[in-house]
């Protein structure tokens, strides 16, 4: 019988492709935003199960809280990705080393 | 008692003075000096009597009591004679100074230096807490560092200073830590405990660590086997600051230190295996390496390593006499070698020269300054009649009467004799071949007698020398008899200053010791030739080599951490997650307990299948960007199912729309971004990459899956069960948000509607150099959009007005009704272009945001002009046609602050970027 | 229910939100020529909230059901983080003003940052713990990208973001992890779960609690999470370094302790080995590649990491007296360090950033008082007695001693390494000749140089008198 427990598993593993994902990727930018994303939602996840799991609320509202966040983080993301490209005419990851040391 | 601060104050005084005056002339600059020290002598001669009388002088000032530190100064008998050789010697290297600066170098800032260092070497021996003490011997190090480097322009200089500053800061830094370990065990940093406190100090199970940490600092400052190495190298350092530091003063303090805590930390095993074998070998591995320098400074400095290997040593001995001799020999060095100093010093200061190969025959040229450096190397040498030779005889019967292992027994008094002999090589060295032995080689001009005045210290010292070893019981017993009973905290011993003990074996080394060395001398000088060794110091190679190596490792470390990629970065930080929580994983090992029971049904089943398809998706298309956003938003979906499952459904409905709003932003991105990221190489790396990941992913997974496989355990439901009465509403996560939680969400629209203002600090402006930019492709909305579109806006405004107003009792609120707004203006934007946007500066936007915060907050302190508590609502609910009882609360104006600002920051965003869309199109 | 008395602990937070947001709607209407009106109303809000913040009889109170604590703590680690604030405004002008960034968002920006400082210390629940970290890193993020028309600035910009975004998913994955084994967001009752938990509980909160030293730790820049610290240091305008680097430590101690103490006292046997191990790493690692750095701004970032290991090991001795110096470490290392980035804007001009070591050389020919006012600095950096952070140190090492005595030595031994490169600055600056010969050009703006030179002075002061702030932070860190 499939249970609350294998979707949770689950959750953990999107984290995890989403944790791969940011470090795995070395070309484009947009991946890691996408990946940063990913990892949130797994994060909602572990939150609102373990809130139906205790029958606590707080965890809810916990999760408005990073839904939110996650928002603005995402948007910000974009802008310096914008930013970003303007000045350097690229979203190569790789190419992401002027400042070293 | 307020002499004792005075006394130290002076030197620090005279030093702030010179350098607040740096244009003094060097007459000037030396009265300023010689008058702090002058007056630090006069006081100190004021203390003598009551010191004399074994009374303890003692100042407190309170600085930081709970840490222990407090600025208290102690004077007994050690302090007293310490503080006089520091003042004495003092003076008469101020006089000598005045002489012996040249016209180029700057002598205001040479005699603060000097006063600066004086004042802390004061501050070393007067010190009443051990924690100040370690304040004053730092401040030696560095006021060391910069009289050593005082000619900085010279490379030798910087290097010796620095190699200085290096060893004695490191020493300094674990006297530190060992006096804090002190502290510990005798439960106060002030003096008088810790003295009273040995038996239980040396009880203590960190006594050991404590003594090689404090006598760490002490060799290192002390120049002792195998640290000592600085010391030659200090020599590039003016002449009197080397016959100041490095024969008197700094040097000391090392010893000054065993001395002090002798009765605190000896009396043990532990002690004499720690301190003897180093003694003994700095004694014997100075005089030898003494002998084969061809510098004259060089080989006083490493004369002056052997002695204080001696004086080490004596200490270590640890018995009441050993600690005579020790004492004695601290004051009898200080005397010839301060003179000898002086003496290479007016030699090099009137011949240009300090190489033995250069300086032969000078005693035609200078008589006086010959017979003075000669009095003074006999008294280094240990002849009778001078101040040495006493000295010397205690220490080599106290060698013989060595207690201990028989390996030790023996070797000691070997070692002396050894030494002995070298002793007598080397400063017959130093007479012979500066004095004698031909002519001067190659001197750029004819060497003469100093001037009058700076021939008087040495005069002065070397008088001593013959005065303390004719007459000791009349001159130094006083002095010796104050400075011993400092140290052993209690009477002196029986000890007798005579010159005659009669024939005795001490006698008999002596004796050994000066034929011995007359004929090595002169042995090698015939045999090998003694100007041919050219010898490099190992201990400077083997520190450059150490800093060099540091300097390499440094960068290595660099190149392999910061090499500037992100993705090495992100993968040492997961890394080191992955091992900081593999380590508790592992210990204690996951608590699994029977999986629950909630079934997941067919909407469960289906959920599940979205995100493995979503995931799938992602792995499958990431780089195709469009896919990719697509993919990552069916996982949003599936998550949103979840939720329903998971019984938030208003969770679920605001994870939706946050969802697509992201997706949308990241779509009017994409239109200007690279369409394709460029294909992967070097899989290999990927590899190493996909393992670090799936650990990380192994181990939240059983994490995650132990949460929930944990034997259920009810948590309090408070808040399900009191939404209702109290704040007026059957929707428990929306009440809770607006009542209860009205600060968080106030805090969640201050995030977004901040994350809003970002966007737009970050895109308005100049458009920077938009050429870069990919224009975007001319498309013409599609019709069908541009008529939905028309449909859609008012339906999404209708939509959200009422999901705003039956937000209390179903979900949505200002929240997602906000959100809602926000879509449908952008969906017309879409199909009519970014004028639905309004504003291009976006300043319609940011008055929203701005005004809905005011809002917000207004409406939540609102309430309280009425005499109710935050956010409360209990008005009764208004009905409305078509829409059903509304609630009209307070709340109701906190929701629309809310609505304001998540519409706001969310259209603000919306038209930044399509504002720099269009940017894009007009190039 | 909620009441007046339970909103009065919040009323500086509200205050500055409030302030906040009045300030970005008087800047809207205010021309460029007189911004410096925005300048000033900052500062004046920063003044006014430090004032609200000051109570003379600090007792604790709490908002929200414990979601918000007042305590003399928070209030102190406050108008820590406040009065370096405002050194920091004072310092930022005369860099900004030369190079077009000279906007009413660097005020906003930073003062929102400020707010979710004061809320990480204040916080009493992970919610608000959350909540101040996004106020502080999402406006730091956009404060480090502020120059939109530098490559190197977008460049840290983003490996900031990704790798912040990182790290907080990973505290919110710990967060979560906390959540599912006692039931419950709120500190103080994490902290009761915690006391009884059984074995299988007590391994979720090890797992949890190890991603929130993970965050923790980024925020402090404690190696092995310290990568982004330098790139970010060198790519942010020096007015935003300044910000960054000055009093987001003391909020990241606040944070550090309100998680650690307040929640997670009863796992403190396990944080100890973790942060004894990030503390040992910060002070090798910032210590070691410090010596190889020639920018002063990537150098001060070494310097940082390895200041953070120190603060570290006030915080794992887990004592009154360990907390109180760690809190005595954060507060002066935020003033020492604002004064280091305002020596760089010192000597910086419109056309010249003074951010490599070499800019210094021969600095005590060209002007003595400013090449003084950089020694102190970098004397009580390096914690040479008797400047501020030696008594910084001293107090950390006691506290450490003799549980932790080999990490003590070992950070000795680090220090002593470390002080090469504090040395080399000192030495550039007085012994090397001056690397041009033209005279020294100075920002003309008087409070800067004013405060500047007030600040570097502060740093002997109060190593000399260290004793009222000594007492302050026994006096407020509950035994």
């Amino acid at each position: 019988m499939i249970t609350l427990a294998h979707f949770l598993g689950l959750g953990a593993v999107l984290f995890c492709i989403s944790v791969a994902g940011i470090f795995i990727n070395r070309k484009n930018v947009i991946v890691l935003l996408m990946a940063i994303e990913l990892m949130l939602l797994a994060v909602n996840m572990n939150f609102v199960a373990f809130s139906h799991f205790l029958g606590d609320v707080h965890g809810q509202v916990f999760v408005f809280f990073i839904l939110t966040v996650a928002a603005a983080e995402s948007a910000i993301g974009l802008a310096i990705l914008v930013v970003l490209f303007r000045n350097r005419s690229t979203i190569n990851v790789a190419e992401l080393d002027s400042l070293k040391g | 008692m307020t002499a004792l601060p005075l006394l130290l104050a002076l030197p620090f005084v005279a030093a702030l003075a010179l350098a607040a005056l740096p244009r003094l002339s060097r007459t000037a600059a030396a009265l300023v000096a010689g008058a702090a020290t002058l007056g630090g002598l006069a006081l100190l001669g004021g203390m003598a009597g009551a010191v004399a009388d074994g009374e303890v002088l003692r100042f407190k000032l309170d600085w930081l009591p709970s840490l222990g530190l407090a600025f208290s100064l102690r004077v007994d008998g050690l302090a007293w004679m310490f503080a006089a050789i520091v003042l004495g010697i003092g003076a008469l290297v101020v006089l000598y100074a005045r002489w012996y600066l040249a016209d180029e170098d700057p002598p205001a800032r040479f005699f603060a230096m000097l006063s600066l260092f004086m004042g802390a070497m004061l501050g070393v021996t007067l010190a009443g807490n051990l924690l100040l003490l370690v304040v004053f011997w730092e401040l030696t190090s560095i006021s060391s560092f910069l009289l050593i480097g005082f000619w900085h322009r010279r490379a030798d200089a910087r290097a010796g200073a620095r190699m200085a500053l290096t060893i004695t800061g490191m020493g300094g830094l674990c006297l530190l830590a060992g006096v804090l370990l002190i502290g510990r065990i005798a439960g106060s940093f002030e003096l008088d405990v810790v003295l009273a406190a040995g038996e239980a100090i040396r009880a203590h199970a960190l006594y050991e660590p404590a003594l090689a940490l404090v006598l760490l600092g002490a060799f290192t400052k002390s120049a002792q086997f195998p640290f000592h190495s600085w010391l030659p190298h200090a020599m590039a350092a003016p002449t009197p600051v080397s016959a100041y530091l490095h024969s008197a003063t700094m040097v000391k303090a090392g010893v000054f230190l065993i001395a002090r805590l002798h009765p605190a930390l000896a009396g043990s095993e532990a002690w004499f295996w720690m301190v003897v074998p180093v003694g003994l070998a700095t004694l014997v591995v100075g005089a030898a390496l003494a002998l084969v320098q061809q510098d004259l400074k060089g080989l006083l400095a490493y004369s002056t390593i052997s002695h204080l290997g001696l004086i080490t040593l004596l200490f270590g001995l640890d018995t009441e006499l050993a600690v005579v001799a020790g004492v004695f020999h601290i004051l009898n060095h200080a005397t010839f070698k301060a003179s000898l100093f002086m003496a290479a010093g007016i030699i090099d200061h009137e011949t240009g020269s300090r190489d033995f190969r250069r300086l032969n025959g000078l005693w035609k040229h200078m008589p006086v300054t010959g017979a003075l450096a000669i009095v003074a190397s006999l008294a280094m040498a240990g002849v009778p009649l001078l101040n040495g030779f006493l000295s010397k005889e205690m220490f080599l019967a106290e060698t013989l009467a060595t207690e201990s292992h028989a390996l030790m027994e023996f070797l000691v008094p070997a070692g002396a004799l050894v030494a002995g002999i070298f002793a007598v090589a080397y400063s017959l060295r130093f007479v012979h071949d500066v004095f004698f032995n031909g002519e001067p080689v190659g001197l750029d001009r004819v060497p003469h007698e100093p001037p009058r005045f700076m021939r008087v210290p040495v005069e002065v010292l070397v008088v001593l020398c013959l005065v303390v070893g004719m007459f000791p019981q009349h001159t130094i017993g006083p002095l010796l008899a104050l400075g011993v009973q400092g140290v052993l905290q209690g009477p002196a011993p029986e000890y007798k200053l005579a010159i005659w003990h009669g024939f005795n074996l001490p006698l008999a080394l002596s004796a050994i010791g000066l034929v011995g060395g007359v004929a090595l001398y002169f042995g090698l000088q015939r045999g090998i030739n003694l100007h041919r060794i050219e010898r490099a110091s190992t201990g400077k190679r083997v520190f450059d080599a150490l800093v060099r190596r540091l300097v390499d490792l440094a960068r290595r470390v660099t190149r392999a951490l910061e090499n500037g990629s992100l993705q090495r970065y992100l993968l040492l930080l997961v890394l080191a997650a992955v091992v900081l929580g593999g380590a508790p994983l592992l210990e204690a090992g996951p608590g699994f307990g029977d999986p629950p029971g909630t079934p997941a049904g067919i909407a469960g089943w289906l959920a599940l299948a979205l995100l493995v398809a979503g995931v799938l998706a992602v792995l499958r298309w990431y780089r195709e960007r469009l896919l990719a956003v697509i993919a990552v938003g069916v996982v949003g979906l599936a998550v949103s199912l979840l939720f329903v499952l998971l019984s938030a459904p208003d969770l679920a409905l605001t994870q939706l729309l946050v969802e697509v709003a992201s997706v949308l932003l990241i779509l009017l991105a994409l239109r200007f971004l690279p369409q394709q990221s460029p294909p992967e190489r070097r899989r290999g790396r990927a590899w190493l990459h996909g393992v670090v990941a799936g650990a990380f992913g192994a181990g939240v997974a059983t994490a995650v899956y132990a949460v929930l496989t944990r034997p259920t355990r009810s948590i309090s439901d408070y808040f399900l069960r009191t939404t209702v009465p109290e704040g007026g509403g059957a929707n428990a996560v929306n009440v809770i948000i607006v009542d209860y939680r009205g600060f968080d969400t106030l805090g969640e629209i201050a995030v977004f509607g901040i994350a809003g203002l970002l966007l737009h600090a970050l895109l308005r402006g100049r458009a920077g150099v938009p050429g870069t930019l990919v224009p975007p492709q001319p498309a013409r909305p599609a019709f069908l959009l541009q008529v939905s579109a028309q449909v859609l806006l008012p339906l999404a405004i209708a939509v959200s007005l009422y999901l705003f107003l039956r937000g209390h009792n179903a979900p949505g609120g200002g929240f997602i009704a906000g959100l809602v707004l926000a879509l449908g203006v952008a969906l017309q934007a879409l199909a009519a272009g970014r004028e639905a946007l309004g504003a291009p500066d976006g300043r319609t936007w940011q008055a929203w945001i701005a005004w809905g915060l005011v809002v917000a907050t207004l409406g939540g302190i609102g309430s309280f002009l009425f005499g109710h508590p935050f956010l409360t609502s209990s008005t009764p609910y208004v009905d409305l046609p078509l829409v059903g009882a509304v609630p009209f609360a307070s709340a109701t104006v906190f929701d629309t602050g809310v609505y304001l600002v998540v519409a706001g920051a969310t259209l603000l965003m919306l038209a930044m970027l399509a504002r720099v869309h269009a940017q894009a199109g007009d190039r | 229910m909620l009441t007046w008395n339970e909103l009065l602990p919040l009323v500086p937070e509200t205050f500055l939100l409030g302030a906040t947001l009045l300030l970005l709607i008087v800047d809207l209407f205010v021309s460029q020529q007189r911004r410096g009106l925005t300048h000033f109303l900052a500062i004046v809000i920063l003044v006014l909230t430090a004032i609200l913040t000051a109570r003379p009889h600090p007792e604790a109170q709490q908002a929200f059901g414990g979601m918000f604590i007042r305590d003399g703590f928070a209030d102190l680690l406050k108008l820590g983080i406040l009065v370096t604030a405002i050194a920091v405004f004072v310092y930022a002008k005369p860099y900004l003003k030369p190079r077009g960034l000279f906007q009413g968002e660097f005020y906003v920006l930073c003062l929102t940052g400020v707010l979710g400082m004061m809320l990480m210390v204040s916080a009493g629940n992970l919610i608000m713990i959350y909540l101040g970290l996004a106020l502080l890193a999402l406006s730091s993020y956009a404060l480090v990208a502020l120059n939109r028309d530098s490559p190197q600035s977008s460049e840290s910009a983003m490996k900031y973001f990704v790798l912040g975004a990182l790290a907080s998913g990973m505290l919110l994955y710990g967060m979560s992890m906390l959540y599912g084994a006692t039931g419950t967001l709120d500190l103080s009752r994490i902290h009761g779960a915690a006391e009884i938990a059984r074995h299988d509980q007590r391994m979720l909160l090890l797992f949890g609690l190890v991603f929130v030293v993970v965050g923790l730790a980024f925020k402090f820049g404690a190696a092995p999470f310290h990568m982004w610290l330098p790139d970010v240091y060198q790519g942010s305008p020096t007015a935003v370094t300044l910000f960054i680097a000055s009093a987001p430590k003391i909020a990241a101690f606040g944070m550090a302790w309100r998680l650690l103490e307040g929640g997670l006292a009863s796992l403190a046997s396990d944080w100890q080995g973790m942060l004894a191990v990030l503390a040992l790493l910060s002070l090798a690692i910032g210590n070691l590649v410090a010596i190889a750095q020639t920018n002063l701004k990537r150098m001060l970032a070494y310097s940082t990491i390895s200041h953070v290991g120190f603060l570290l090991l006030g915080l794992l001795a887990g004592t009154k007296e360990g907390y109180a110096a760690a809190m005595f470490y954060a507060l002066t290392y935020a003033i020492t360090t604002a004064a280091a980035f305002g020596m760089i804007v010192l000597l910086s001009r419109a056309d010249f950033e003074a951010e490599e070591i070499d800019d210094f050389k021969g600095l005590n020919q060209r002007n003595g008082w400013y090449a003084g006012m950089m020694l102190m600095v970098m004397a009580s950096l390096a914690g040479v007695p008797i400047w501020v952070g030696f008594i910084a140190k001293l107090a950390v090492l006691q506290a450490a001693v003799p549980e932790f005595l080999w990490l003590a030595i070992a950070g000795g031994v680090f220090a002593v390494i470390g002080s090469f490169y504090y040395l080399r600055v000192i030495k550039v600056m007085y012994f090397d000749p001056p690397a041009s010969p033209d005279p020294l050009v100075v920002p003309a703006d008087v409070p800067f140089r004013f405060v500047l030179s007030a600040n570097s002075l502060l740093l002997l002061g109060l190593g000399i008198a260290s004793g009222p702030l000594w007492a302050w932070c026994l006096a407020v860190v509950p035994s």
